[in-house]
Protein backbone atom coordinates (compact mmCIF):
# COMPACT_ATOMS: atom_id res chain seq x y z
CA UNK A 1 0.00 0.00 0.00
CA UNK A 2 1.19 3.16 -0.64
CA UNK A 3 1.54 6.34 1.56
CA UNK A 4 -1.47 8.06 2.12
CA UNK A 5 -2.10 10.75 4.75
CA UNK A 6 -4.05 10.32 7.88
CA UNK A 7 -6.70 12.82 6.59
CA UNK A 8 -7.33 10.97 3.11
CA UNK A 9 -7.37 7.92 5.02
CA UNK A 10 -10.61 9.45 6.56
CA UNK A 11 -11.74 10.88 4.01
CA UNK A 12 -11.52 8.23 1.43
CA UNK A 13 -14.80 5.64 1.13
CA UNK A 14 -12.96 2.12 2.68
CA UNK A 15 -14.25 0.18 -0.14
CA UNK A 16 -11.69 2.13 -2.51
CA UNK A 17 -9.16 1.61 -0.01
CA UNK A 18 -9.63 -1.97 -0.29
CA UNK A 19 -9.51 -2.52 -3.69
CA UNK A 20 -6.06 -0.18 -3.74
CA UNK A 21 -4.74 -2.24 -1.22
CA UNK A 22 -5.48 -5.48 -2.48
CA UNK A 23 -7.16 -7.22 -5.09
CA UNK A 24 -10.53 -7.81 -2.65
CA UNK A 25 -13.59 -5.89 -2.83
CA UNK A 26 -15.77 -5.76 0.35
CA UNK A 27 -19.59 -6.41 -0.72
CA UNK A 28 -22.66 -7.49 0.84
CA UNK A 29 -26.22 -7.38 0.62
CA UNK A 30 -27.44 -3.93 0.31
CA UNK A 31 -29.72 -1.65 2.21
CA UNK A 32 -33.30 -3.11 0.64
CA UNK A 33 -36.06 -0.40 1.31
CA UNK A 34 -38.71 -2.76 1.33
CA UNK A 35 -37.23 -3.98 4.95
CA UNK A 36 -36.12 -0.44 6.70
CA UNK A 37 -36.60 -1.93 9.94
CA UNK A 38 -34.25 -3.36 12.86
CA UNK A 39 -36.43 -6.59 11.96
CA UNK A 40 -34.66 -8.10 9.17
CA UNK A 41 -36.35 -11.70 9.04
CA UNK A 42 -38.21 -11.00 6.17
CA UNK A 43 -35.29 -10.14 4.30
CA UNK A 44 -33.31 -13.53 5.06
CA UNK A 45 -36.31 -15.13 3.85
CA UNK A 46 -37.48 -13.05 0.53
CA UNK A 47 -34.49 -13.32 -0.60
CA UNK A 48 -34.47 -17.54 0.02
CA UNK A 49 -37.83 -17.61 -2.17
CA UNK A 50 -36.73 -15.05 -4.43
CA UNK A 51 -33.71 -17.44 -5.26
CA UNK A 52 -35.40 -20.28 -5.63
CA UNK A 53 -38.28 -18.51 -7.37
CA UNK A 54 -35.44 -17.17 -9.53
CA UNK A 55 -33.70 -20.64 -9.90
CA UNK A 56 -37.06 -22.25 -11.14
CA UNK A 57 -37.26 -18.95 -13.39
CA UNK A 58 -34.18 -20.15 -15.06
CA UNK A 59 -34.41 -23.55 -15.53
CA UNK A 60 -38.10 -23.21 -17.15
CA UNK A 61 -36.24 -20.93 -19.36
CA UNK A 62 -33.24 -23.28 -19.82
CA UNK A 63 -35.88 -25.81 -20.93
CA UNK A 64 -37.15 -23.48 -23.36
CA UNK A 65 -34.22 -22.66 -24.46
CA UNK A 66 -32.62 -25.49 -24.83
CA UNK A 67 -33.71 -26.51 -27.86
CA UNK A 68 -32.02 -23.61 -29.63
CA UNK A 69 -29.44 -21.95 -27.52
CA UNK A 70 -27.79 -22.92 -24.74
CA UNK A 71 -27.22 -19.74 -23.27
CA UNK A 72 -29.34 -19.68 -19.98
CA UNK A 73 -29.74 -22.26 -17.19
CA UNK A 74 -29.14 -22.78 -13.94
CA UNK A 75 -25.78 -21.10 -14.03
CA UNK A 76 -27.60 -18.08 -14.78
CA UNK A 77 -26.03 -15.02 -13.42
CA UNK A 78 -28.63 -12.61 -11.91
CA UNK A 79 -30.08 -15.94 -9.86
CA UNK A 80 -26.87 -15.85 -7.93
CA UNK A 81 -27.27 -12.24 -6.89
CA UNK A 82 -30.29 -13.67 -4.71
CA UNK A 83 -27.61 -16.38 -3.06
CA UNK A 84 -25.56 -13.85 -2.16
CA UNK A 85 -28.09 -12.05 -0.10
CA UNK A 86 -29.80 -14.89 1.25
CA UNK A 87 -26.47 -16.53 2.37
CA UNK A 88 -25.44 -12.91 3.47
CA UNK A 89 -28.71 -11.92 5.91
CA UNK A 90 -29.40 -15.89 7.04
CA UNK A 91 -28.08 -17.76 9.45
CA UNK A 92 -26.59 -20.85 8.34
CA UNK A 93 -28.68 -23.04 10.34
CA UNK A 94 -31.67 -21.91 8.85
CA UNK A 95 -30.18 -22.00 5.15
CA UNK A 96 -29.74 -25.78 6.08
CA UNK A 97 -32.88 -26.41 7.36
CA UNK A 98 -34.68 -25.16 4.42
CA UNK A 99 -32.54 -26.99 2.26
CA UNK A 100 -33.62 -30.20 4.11
CA UNK A 101 -37.19 -28.96 3.36
CA UNK A 102 -36.60 -28.10 0.07
CA UNK A 103 -35.51 -31.95 -0.61
CA UNK A 104 -37.95 -33.58 1.42
CA UNK A 105 -40.49 -31.89 -0.15
CA UNK A 106 -41.72 -30.28 3.58
CA UNK A 107 -40.66 -26.80 2.65
CA UNK A 108 -43.73 -24.16 3.54
CA UNK A 109 -42.94 -21.46 1.48
CA UNK A 110 -44.46 -20.68 -1.88
CA UNK A 111 -41.39 -20.80 -4.76
CA UNK B 1 -12.17 5.67 43.42
CA UNK B 2 -11.14 6.58 40.15
CA UNK B 3 -13.76 9.16 39.45
CA UNK B 4 -13.57 8.92 35.84
CA UNK B 5 -15.25 5.54 35.80
CA UNK B 6 -18.09 7.81 37.02
CA UNK B 7 -19.07 9.01 33.18
CA UNK B 8 -19.64 6.89 29.84
CA UNK B 9 -16.87 5.12 28.46
CA UNK B 10 -14.85 7.20 25.60
CA UNK B 11 -16.52 6.69 22.03
CA UNK B 12 -15.68 4.28 19.81
CA UNK B 13 -18.03 5.61 17.24
CA UNK B 14 -19.92 8.64 15.74
CA UNK B 15 -23.21 7.38 17.37
CA UNK B 16 -22.00 6.62 20.79
CA UNK B 17 -20.25 10.34 20.36
CA UNK B 18 -23.96 11.66 19.91
CA UNK B 19 -25.05 9.38 22.26
CA UNK B 20 -22.27 11.13 25.47
CA UNK B 21 -23.26 14.40 23.77
CA UNK B 22 -27.03 13.98 24.04
CA UNK B 23 -26.61 12.62 27.77
CA UNK B 24 -24.58 15.73 28.95
CA UNK B 25 -27.03 17.85 27.61
CA UNK B 26 -30.30 16.49 28.76
CA UNK B 27 -28.32 16.12 32.20
CA UNK B 28 -27.68 19.98 32.09
CA UNK B 29 -31.37 20.41 31.61
CA UNK B 30 -32.25 18.23 34.50
CA UNK B 31 -30.00 19.70 36.81
CA UNK B 32 -31.31 23.16 36.26
CA UNK B 33 -34.91 21.86 36.55
CA UNK B 34 -33.85 19.94 39.79
CA UNK B 35 -31.85 23.29 41.12
CA UNK B 36 -34.51 25.57 40.41
CA UNK B 37 -37.59 23.18 41.61
CA UNK B 38 -35.84 22.66 44.80
CA UNK B 39 -35.29 26.65 45.28
CA UNK B 40 -38.29 27.03 45.29
CA UNK B 41 -39.77 24.25 47.30
CA UNK B 42 -37.18 25.36 49.68
CA UNK B 43 -38.23 29.35 49.52
CA UNK B 44 -42.15 28.82 50.10
CA UNK B 45 -41.09 26.35 53.25
CA UNK B 46 -39.21 28.92 54.69
CA UNK B 47 -41.54 31.66 54.74
CA UNK B 48 -44.67 32.89 55.94
CA UNK B 49 -46.85 33.83 53.11
CA UNK B 50 -49.84 31.93 53.42
CA UNK B 51 -53.05 32.53 51.50
CA UNK B 52 -56.19 29.73 52.42
CA UNK B 53 -58.30 32.33 49.46
CA UNK B 54 -56.41 31.08 45.85
CA UNK B 55 -57.98 27.95 44.81
CA UNK B 56 -57.46 28.38 41.35
CA UNK B 57 -55.86 30.26 38.81
CA UNK B 58 -55.77 29.22 35.12
CA UNK B 59 -52.99 32.00 33.87
CA UNK B 60 -50.32 30.17 36.49
CA UNK B 61 -51.56 26.98 35.36
CA UNK B 62 -51.37 27.92 32.11
CA UNK B 63 -47.66 28.76 32.59
CA UNK B 64 -46.38 26.04 34.40
CA UNK B 65 -48.17 23.52 31.93
CA UNK B 66 -46.69 25.22 29.16
CA UNK B 67 -42.85 25.47 29.97
CA UNK B 68 -42.34 21.97 31.01
CA UNK B 69 -44.09 21.17 27.59
CA UNK B 70 -41.36 23.28 25.36
CA UNK B 71 -38.65 22.16 27.68
CA UNK B 72 -39.96 18.56 27.31
CA UNK B 73 -39.90 19.22 23.73
CA UNK B 74 -36.22 20.94 23.64
CA UNK B 75 -35.31 16.88 25.26
CA UNK B 76 -37.39 14.90 23.05
CA UNK B 77 -36.85 16.11 19.56
CA UNK B 78 -32.78 15.49 19.55
CA UNK B 79 -33.93 11.98 21.08
CA UNK B 80 -36.01 10.82 18.37
CA UNK B 81 -33.33 12.03 15.90
CA UNK B 82 -30.79 9.70 17.34
CA UNK B 83 -33.31 7.12 17.27
CA UNK B 84 -34.05 6.78 13.90
CA UNK B 85 -30.24 7.71 12.87
CA UNK B 86 -29.56 4.37 15.23
CA UNK B 87 -31.91 2.53 13.14
CA UNK B 88 -30.24 3.75 9.76
CA UNK B 89 -28.13 1.96 7.79
CA UNK B 90 -26.37 3.01 4.27
CA UNK B 91 -24.80 1.03 2.07
CA UNK B 92 -23.25 -1.96 4.68
CA UNK B 93 -19.79 -3.18 3.48
CA UNK B 94 -20.32 -6.36 5.74
CA UNK B 95 -22.59 -8.54 7.23
CA UNK B 96 -21.81 -9.88 10.46
CA UNK B 97 -24.15 -12.49 11.56
CA UNK B 98 -24.82 -13.42 15.59
CA UNK B 99 -25.86 -16.12 17.07
CA UNK B 100 -26.44 -16.45 20.82
CA UNK B 101 -26.42 -19.61 22.68
CA UNK B 102 -26.75 -21.07 25.82
CA UNK B 103 -24.02 -19.86 26.91
CA UNK B 104 -21.70 -18.55 23.77
CA UNK B 105 -21.87 -16.68 21.05
CA UNK B 106 -20.90 -17.72 17.26
CA UNK B 107 -20.21 -15.36 14.56
CA UNK B 108 -20.87 -16.05 10.90
CA UNK B 109 -18.85 -13.92 8.02
CA UNK B 110 -20.74 -15.24 4.53
CA UNK B 111 -20.12 -12.31 2.31
CA UNK B 112 -17.43 -13.66 0.36
CA UNK B 113 -16.68 -17.26 1.90
CA UNK B 114 -17.81 -19.14 4.62
CA UNK B 115 -16.52 -18.22 8.17
CA UNK B 116 -18.16 -19.69 11.36
CA UNK B 117 -17.02 -19.76 14.17
CA UNK B 118 -18.07 -20.29 18.44
CA UNK B 119 -16.73 -17.59 21.05
CA UNK B 120 -16.65 -18.80 24.23
CA UNK B 121 -15.37 -17.30 27.10
CA UNK B 122 -11.88 -17.82 27.99
CA UNK B 123 -10.29 -18.40 31.58
CA UNK B 124 -7.85 -15.52 31.08
CA UNK B 125 -7.34 -13.26 34.04
CA UNK B 126 -6.44 -9.94 32.90
CA UNK B 127 -9.82 -9.11 32.18
CA UNK B 128 -11.49 -11.37 34.17
CA UNK B 129 -14.91 -12.84 32.90
CA UNK B 130 -14.25 -10.41 29.66
CA UNK B 131 -11.59 -12.68 27.31
CA UNK B 132 -13.15 -14.96 24.86
CA UNK B 133 -11.11 -17.34 23.16
CA UNK B 134 -12.03 -16.37 19.50
CA UNK B 135 -12.65 -12.19 19.08
CA UNK B 136 -14.51 -10.58 16.51
CA UNK B 137 -12.72 -9.02 13.33
CA UNK B 138 -14.36 -5.98 12.66
CA UNK B 139 -13.01 -3.49 10.05
CA UNK B 140 -12.74 -0.29 11.06
CA UNK B 141 -14.30 2.77 9.31
CA UNK B 142 -16.36 0.63 7.62
CA UNK B 143 -20.00 0.19 7.47
CA UNK B 144 -21.20 -2.88 8.98
CA UNK B 145 -24.34 -4.54 9.49
CA UNK B 146 -24.74 -6.98 12.25
CA UNK B 147 -27.14 -9.47 12.42
CA UNK B 148 -28.51 -10.82 15.71
CA UNK B 149 -30.36 -14.03 16.51
CA UNK B 150 -30.48 -16.48 18.84
CA UNK B 151 -30.38 -20.76 18.74
CA UNK B 152 -32.62 -20.87 22.25
CA UNK B 153 -33.10 -17.46 24.39
CA UNK B 154 -33.24 -14.67 24.02
CA UNK B 155 -29.85 -13.02 24.10
CA UNK B 156 -28.27 -9.36 23.71
CA UNK B 157 -25.21 -8.69 21.94
CA UNK B 158 -23.76 -5.48 23.48
CA UNK B 159 -21.04 -3.16 23.16
CA UNK B 160 -21.36 -0.40 25.34
CA UNK B 161 -18.22 2.16 23.71
CA UNK B 162 -19.75 1.96 20.19
CA UNK B 163 -23.34 2.67 21.35
CA UNK B 164 -24.52 -0.83 20.22
CA UNK B 165 -26.71 -2.92 22.10
CA UNK B 166 -29.38 -5.59 20.06
CA UNK B 167 -31.16 -8.03 21.43
CA UNK B 168 -31.24 -11.67 19.98
CA UNK B 169 -34.25 -13.57 19.48
CA UNK B 170 -34.62 -16.51 18.32
CA UNK B 171 -36.49 -16.80 14.86
CA UNK B 172 -35.95 -13.42 13.84
CA UNK B 173 -33.35 -11.31 12.69
CA UNK B 174 -32.31 -8.19 14.41
CA UNK B 175 -30.59 -5.65 12.22
CA UNK B 176 -28.16 -2.85 13.83
CA UNK B 177 -25.48 -0.55 11.79
CA UNK B 178 -22.21 -0.57 13.41
CA UNK B 179 -19.15 1.82 12.66
CA UNK B 180 -16.16 2.41 14.42
CA UNK B 181 -13.90 5.05 13.69
CA UNK B 182 -11.17 3.60 16.43
CA UNK B 183 -9.05 0.71 16.39
CA UNK B 184 -8.81 -1.41 19.62
CA UNK B 185 -10.37 -4.58 21.42
CA UNK B 186 -14.06 -3.96 22.82
CA UNK B 187 -15.33 -5.51 25.70
CA UNK B 188 -19.24 -6.03 26.26
CA UNK B 189 -21.81 -8.85 28.02
CA UNK B 190 -24.73 -10.33 27.33
CA UNK B 191 -27.30 -8.29 28.49
CA UNK B 192 -30.30 -10.46 28.92
CA UNK B 193 -31.00 -12.23 31.36
CA UNK B 194 -30.42 -16.43 29.29
CA UNK B 195 -30.40 -19.05 31.91
CA UNK B 196 -27.14 -20.09 34.53
CA UNK B 197 -24.29 -19.00 32.47
CA UNK B 198 -25.38 -15.72 31.42
CA UNK B 199 -22.43 -13.93 32.92
CA UNK B 200 -20.22 -16.06 31.34
CA UNK B 201 -20.73 -15.33 27.91
CA UNK B 202 -18.68 -12.02 26.89
CA UNK B 203 -18.23 -10.45 23.78
CA UNK B 204 -15.00 -9.17 22.47
CA UNK B 205 -14.44 -6.94 19.34
CA UNK B 206 -11.40 -6.61 17.73
CA UNK B 207 -11.51 -3.31 15.69
CA UNK B 208 -8.33 -3.32 13.18
CA UNK B 209 -7.87 -1.50 10.13
CA UNK B 210 -9.27 -2.94 6.84
CA UNK B 211 -6.16 -3.83 5.71
CA UNK B 212 -5.95 -6.35 8.03
CA UNK B 213 -9.40 -7.37 8.22
CA UNK B 214 -8.93 -8.37 4.20
CA UNK B 215 -5.84 -10.52 5.17
CA UNK B 216 -7.44 -12.34 7.93
CA UNK B 217 -10.09 -13.27 5.48
CA UNK B 218 -7.81 -14.36 2.87
CA UNK B 219 -6.47 -16.57 5.58
CA UNK B 220 -9.86 -18.60 5.10
CA UNK B 221 -9.31 -19.03 1.30
CU1 LIG C 1 -27.49 -13.60 28.70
Amino acid sequence: MTHVSLYQIHSMPTAIMASKSSDYKLETAPFDPRFPNTNQTKYCYQSFLDFHRCTKYCYQSFLDFHRCTKIKGESYEPCHYFKRVFSSMCPNSWVEKWNDQLEDGTFAGNI
Amino acid sequence: MDWMKISLYDNASPIMEQLILFHDYSMLIISTILSVVSFFMIKMMSNKFISSKILENQMIELIWTLIPTIILSFIALPSLHLLYLMDELNNPLLTVKIIGHQWYWSYEYNDFNSIEFDSYMSSSSTFRLLEVDNSTPIPSNCQTRLITTSSDVLHSWTIPPMGIKMDATPGRLNQISLFSNRTGKFFGQCSEICGANHSFMPIVVDVIPITYFISWIKTFN
